[in-house]
């Protein structure tokens, strides 16, 4: 519906930055280790009163995250002269300036504080969004809108980027002029110590790995580990049946500091995981599906995007609708995992253990009684950056069409599978949807559409389907996918790696008694109704002693196993900041653990499902 | 008074991204068929709430909101990550209801035929983290209840037409403060009266196990309180002394401002290192949150002791006079507030609540711990690098964004704080004006006078940017507009500097400890070595902030990085403060260990000059006005 705050959308501006004359910017990035770069533009202007606006709805973040807090020390200009700017009483992200006659550009710079958002840049390491490193006209179209960037690098630093380069003159790199759109959907990532892999060429296309860390001895990878990368452009072009880019950089920094993070582009990606993640068996198969779920979106996001998340820019009055999420993240989530599975980057045969995780997940999630998918779509905007703190089981978080989407596109799946005998499956939606090659471009989709394409693979209610997982409450997530590929929920005291993994020493015991804790004892979250729940547990607590002994995640365990065979409740001393209480919690039932165990005499869909597709 | 003039239309117009202001909307809940809200604050120890609400509505779709725009926090900040377990029904029966697409504060339901009321029920989820609150509002022995975090409203009414009869449950053996006129109370649960949901929204209710309630002051028509409520009963016991200048608080801000526009006045304080330090101003209370010691250790009080009195004085100035622009009919789309006049709003008040402080006694001792205060922030602000590129006038306009949002490198980019600063030596240096052009026989209280004089109950009287300098011109003619011109609207390299020569002063640097700087850096934990090196430390050397293009700055030193050790020796304030101590008799660079992330990097710190400190000494044969403006005033 239309929201009252916006008129139907305004007509936008002729773009002032041309092929001829375009805006040219230069992210001066020699003080990256000290957290600071300083940014230089001429921005193409006219004279009177005209706008610059700080980008604000960032491509992939879905949200208005354009980080505020970055810019310092702005300077705007003309001829050489300061001209006074002010920000708009009401849009924050836009500043207005007077210029003077006879005036075609206004030269503009600023300090960024690179790390003020979230850390971006260490002593080896910066994250390049363009983004957050430039100022534009208001209300263009950014496809018409042309930037000549460049980038300073600090000596002995390299970088990654898909953008065409004109010239590289020591750490200075000119990129050719290209348009707004381009340049901040082409992150340049750049550090310290660096190393560039080809994982794929063909056709007169190319991939690479390009890795960024914060110690050199985090890219000495295992041989073995490339090789299930480099099978990564083999097994997407196999599942979308072409490609959509002409080059693809997947730009990975291992690093602490920076932390986690995916964002996708077109024609790369903008991946963040710690130092360890290509080094350790554990990170690849709890997160490996990382840069393929990335890569996947240049098909579903990129290439293929919602009709109302598609704008001309990134400033109001232009906010990205996020309703159709579950399309874009939902059967990403289920793309980039099936990725990683068939690429052997995780091992195809722990997909069970991983689908009993993820489905246990939101079986066991309150908040899904109230609260349902839609609105988290819906309200990404919000979810995602602000959506944090205490009891998010029962807030539920933008995570959850990611991972629900990911079981209800693998119900689609063996739907297909099973009403057409195995000879069709999500593949062919997948081809239907984002088939063919070209270079990057935009074509957009409505809800109507999908369920179109659904209906070209097998008739079926798809209508109905997205409205029950989707749009109404659903109690349970959807199921019928689980017997459909030949297996059945159960719960045993054997640990689920998918379930624990994550937890560095913590417990995990949200299927049991109904509870998470840290290693050092402290509740992450407790299940509504659940023992736990019943014996007064709450987040931030600090769980000190169980039954007298001294905490630690064996002592909880061993509580917990023994109390099957006793009427006796479990006894927790609490600290609740400077108090301590003693509580008691009565669960006899023994440690629970989420596993899928095969249905005698049926076919696995999972393992067909997961085996490698790409001809060798 | 006009709330929706011609002149607010106007502004709003001259957004590009907004319509004309759509008109309002009749109000459902009026006062003999209100809203209802029951807040069942019981399970507040785990930090949790029900609140069950009955919305007056009309069948057809209807749309609810949660309000978004916080009075007092000056940005959209209403929590909605506090929002759980929404569930609406009709009749009893469920109805869906959907967000929109863009306002994400509103809520979207279709009314069956002939229902005349919802009921709404959620789960708050009290201590969400947000980009306003990072932290607690409830701990097992306290809540802060702010009523704007616990309803749902009809969209786009007027908020003093719209009526709300609230009732709140207290777990067993809690008690709670407010303005709310009552109507019964029985046992834990308490029916306040019908009153608007402007009233309501600006009552907070805090309420706790461990509790105190002081009758500070009264006239037998109007009283006030000073309500504590703390997580150790130990942290009540103020002393007689400090209840005494908190006592004097009342009659002093009478005496500033000649009048009252309160009936009641309840200073409600928590007393939690749970709970983050905050305070927020109402128009017949303040919403105060302080840490377990605040008033019980003298340093707390000599650092942060303005906080009642800076709440309290925003009765007249803030919540009685407030912008044209920042007033609105309620608290969502479309209608932001314009924060342009927080200069007048919160850098006015900065001062008097500072002057409140001081004059009651609740603050240090007299002029001699204010010039010692004045210091410090005449200081701050002079040696804050942004100050040469974003001029004052950003950070009110963009106090939506500066407010919630801040970061590595604060003396760049600058932030919401410095318009209280500044604010005050602005307003200081505009009373020193008045006093000198007056040769003593005006003051900036006369302006008060002016601005919120008079005795009335709570109500909002707007002003603009040409009123405040009407006011100032009355008191004693001068070019107010091009004063504030300078100070606010333009880039200013210095801050306003006059007053201090004009008060009998000028300021030093010395050695010698500045008395405030010294508790604060108690207080935070942290080591203020800005004037000399040029950078803030934690106590522990991790680099808060460089000062540019000083020492450290030219050293290398970044936020993010943390000092291990200085020529050797393991980094501990001593070892630090020693060290720039002995630069005022050495030349010899002195070499800092420095962890960055993973790595560690040696750098060189080339300082020379000693340990310096801000105080402010006296010009020799003048007239000492900080005397006269900070000594009692009330008879």
């Amino acid at each position: 519906m239309l929201h009252l705050l916006f008129a139907a959308a305004l007509a936008l501006d002729p773009s002032l930055a041309t092929q001829a004359h375009p805006m040219t910017v230069v992210l001066d990035a020699t003080n990256a280790p000290r957290g600071l770069a300083t940014t230089r533009m001429t921005i193409p202007a006219k004279p009177g009163p005209f706008t610059i606006d700080f980008p604000e709805w960032i491509p992939g973040e879905h949200s208005p995250s354009g980080p505020l807090n970055v810019m310092s020390e702005l300077r705007v200009s003309a001829h050489g002269h300061p001209l006074t700017w002010h920000r708009d009483q009401v849009d924050m992200w836009a500043f207005h300036v007077d210029v003077p006659a006879n005036t075609s550009d206004i030269d503009v710079q600023y300090t960024a504080l690179i790390n003020a958002a979230d850390t971006e840049a260490t002593r080896n390491i910066m994250v390049t969004n363009w983004n957050r490193y430039l100022m534009y006209q208001r209300n263009i179209d950014n496809t018409q809108y042309m930037v000549k960037a460049s980038l300073i690098m600090p000596p002995g630093w390299d970088y990654a980027s898909a953008l065409p380069v004109a010239a590289h003159t020591g750490n200075r790199v000119d990129f050719d002029t290209v348009t707004l759109e381009t340049l901040v959907d082409s992150p340049t990532d750049m550090g310290r110590y660096v190393k560039h892999i080809k994982t794929w060429e063909g056709d007169g296309a190319s991939t690479y790995l390009d890795l960024f860390a914060d110690q050199p001895e985090d890219l000495k990878i295992d041989q073995k580990v490339i090789d299930a990368y480099k099978r990564l452009t083999p097994e997407a072009m196999a599942l979308y049946g072409g490609r959509h880019w002409n080059v693809y950089h997947a730009e990975l920094t291992l690093s602490d500091a920076i932390g986690f993070e995916g964002i996708e582009h077109h024609q790369s990606s903008d991946d963040r995981a710690p130092d360890d993640f290509m080094t350790d068996p554990l990170s690849q198969k709890l997160s490996g599906d990382l840069i393929p779920h990335e890569f996947s979106h240049s098909w579903n996001g990129k290439y293929r995007r919602p009709f109302d998340l598609q704008q001309p820019d990134y400033n109001d009055p232009h906010p990205e609708h996020t309703e159709l999420l579950w399309q874009y993240e939902g059967m990403n989530q289920y793309m980039g995992d099936l990725l990683s599975f068939r690429t052997g980057i995780r091992d195809p045969k722990e997909y069970p253990e991983y689908l009993a995780a993820l489905y246990a997940r939101f079986a066991y999630e309150p908040g899904r009684e109230t609260t349902p998918i839609i609105d988290t779509t819906t309200g990404a905007p919000y979810y995602y950056t602000d959506a944090r703190g205490w009891y998010s089981s029962l807030r539920r978080t933008g995570g959850d069409f990611y991972g629900e989407g990911e079981l209800m596109w693998l119900d689609a799946d063996t739907i297909i599978r099973e009403k057409t005998k195995g000879q069709k499956s999500l593949d062919d939606y997948t081809k239907v949807f984002a088939g063919g090659t070209s270079g990057p471009k935009v074509v957009t989709y409505t809800r109507e559409d999908l369920e179109g394409y659904l209906n070209q693979v097998v008739p079926y209610d798809w209508h109905g389907f997205f409205q029950k997982y989707v749009y109404s409450i659903a109690p349970q997530p959807p199921t019928g996918e689980i017997a459909r590929a030949g297996y059945k929920l159960v719960f045993t005291d054997k640990p689920n790696v998918f379930v624990s993994g994550r937890m560095r020493g913590g417990v995990n015991d949200w299927y049991a008694s109904g509870v998470m804790l840290t290693n050092g004892g402290t509740v992450i979250d407790v299940r509504k109704d659940s023992a736990a729940w019943q014996a007064g547990l709450a987040p931030t607590e600090d769980v000190v002693a169980v039954n007298g002994r001294k905490f630690s995640a064996t002592v909880w365990k061993d509580a917990i196993t023994d109390a099957k065979s006793s009427q006796k409740p479990i006894t927790l001393i609490l600290n609740h900041g400077s108090w301590f209480e003693t509580v008691s919690l009565n669960y006899h039932d023994g440690l629970k653990y989420p596993h899928l165990e095969r249905l005698p005499n049926t076919p696995d869909m999972l393992a067909e499902i997961m085996k490698p597709h790409a001809k060798p | 008074m006009a709330r929706f003039g011609l002149r607010t239309l106007l502004v709003a117009c001259a957004f590009f991204g907004t319509l004309a202001a759509a008109p309002l909307d009749p109000s459902l809940a009026t006062a003999s068929r209100p809203m209802t809200i029951v807040l069942d604050e019981r399970p507040a120890a785990r930090g949790l709430a029900y609140s069950h609400m009955t919305i007056p509505v009309k069948p057809g779709p209807f749309t609810i909101v949660y309000p978004e725009w916080i009075p007092g926090e000056h940005g959209p900040t209403g929590p909605l990550h506090d929002i759980s377990e929404l569930v609406v029904k009709a009749n009893g029966a469920a109805i869906p209801w959907h967000r929109d697409q863009v306002d994400m504060y509103a809520f979207h339901v279709d009314v069956p035929p002939g229902v005349q009321t919802l009921d709404v029920d959620f789960t708050v989820l009290v201590n969400t983290n947000n980009n306003f609150v990072d932290g607690q509002l409830s701990t097992r022995n306290m809540m802060v209840g702010n009523w704007n975090r616990y309803l749902f409203y009809q969209r786009n009414i007027d908020n003093t037409k719209y009526f709300v009869q609230a009732s709140l449950i207290l777990p067993s053996g809690w008690d709670y403060a407010s303005a709310l006129p009552v109507a019964s109370r029985r046992g834990q649960r308490i029916d306040f009266r019908t009153v608007s949901l402007e009233t309501l929204v600006d009552s907070p209710t805090d309420s706790g196990r461990f509790y105190r309630h002081i009758k500070t002051w009264s006239n037998g028509k109007a009283s006030t309180y000073l309500d504590l409520f703390a997580d150790h009963p130990e942290d009540l016991k103020m002393s007689p002394a400090e209840l005494a200048a908190y006592k004097r608080m009342t009659p002093e801000a009478m005496a500033l401002y000649g009048g009252r526009h309160w009936n009641v006045y309840h200073s409600e304080l928590t007393l939690s290192d749970l709970v983050p330090g905050q305070g927020i101003e109402h128009h017949q209370s303040s919403d105060d949150r302080a840490g377990d010691d605040f008033l019980t250790d003298p340093n707390e009080q000599l650092a942060g002791g303005d906080l009642l009195t800076h709440e309290f004085s925003h009765s007249w100035n803030g919540k009685y006079r407030r912008p044209f622009d920042l007033q609105q009919p309620n608290y969502n789309e479309p209608f932001p507030e314009h924060t342009e006049l927080l200069w007048q709003y919160e850098g006015m008040n900065q001062y008097m609540g500072d002057l409140i402080a001081f004059r009651s006694g609740i603050k240090g001792k007299g002029s001699a711990d204010y010039r010692e205060y004045l210091a410090s922030i005449y200081a701050e602000m002079a040696y804050e690098s942004g100050r040469t590129t974003t001029p004052i006038i950003d950070l009110t306009t963009g106090a939506p964004y500066y407010y919630a949002n801040g970061g590595p490198y604060h003396s760049i980019r600058r932030g919401a704080g410095d318009f209280y600063t500044e604010g005050e030596l602005m307003w200081l240096d505009a009373d020193t004006i008045i006093r000198a052009r007056t040769h003593g026989k005006k003051s900036l209280d006369n302006y008060c006078h002016i601005f919120a004089g008079g005795v009335s109950g709570p109500k909002v009287v707007t002003y603009t940017r040409a009123d405040l300098e009407h006011y100032l011109n009355e008191v004693v003619p001068y070019d107010w507009h091009g004063f504030f011109q300078r100070y606010v609207y333009s880039i200013s390299p210095l801050p306003p500097t006059d007053e201090l020569a004009r008060a009998g002063y000028r300021l030093v640097f010395t050695a010698k400890p500045n008395k405030y700087i010294e508790a604060r850096d108690k207080v935070d934990k942290s080591i203020t070595s800005w004037y000399d090196a040029g950078v803030d430390l934690s106590d522990k050397g991790k680099v808060e902030d460089v000062r540019q293009n000083a020492a450290a700055w030219n050293a290398g030193l970044a936020p993010g990085m943390k000092i291990v050790a200085v020529d050797n020796r393991e980094f501990t304030p001593d070892v630090w403060n020693s060290a720039i101590a002995q630069t005022s008799s050495s030349t010899r660079p002195i070499t800092l260990l420095v962890a960055h992330g993973d790595n560690y990097d040696t750098l060189t710190l080339h300082y020379t000059g000693g340990t310096k400190v801000p105080h402010l000494v006296r010009i020799p044969g003048t007239t000492d006005m900080l005397a006269d403006i900070v000594r009692p005033h009330a008879k």
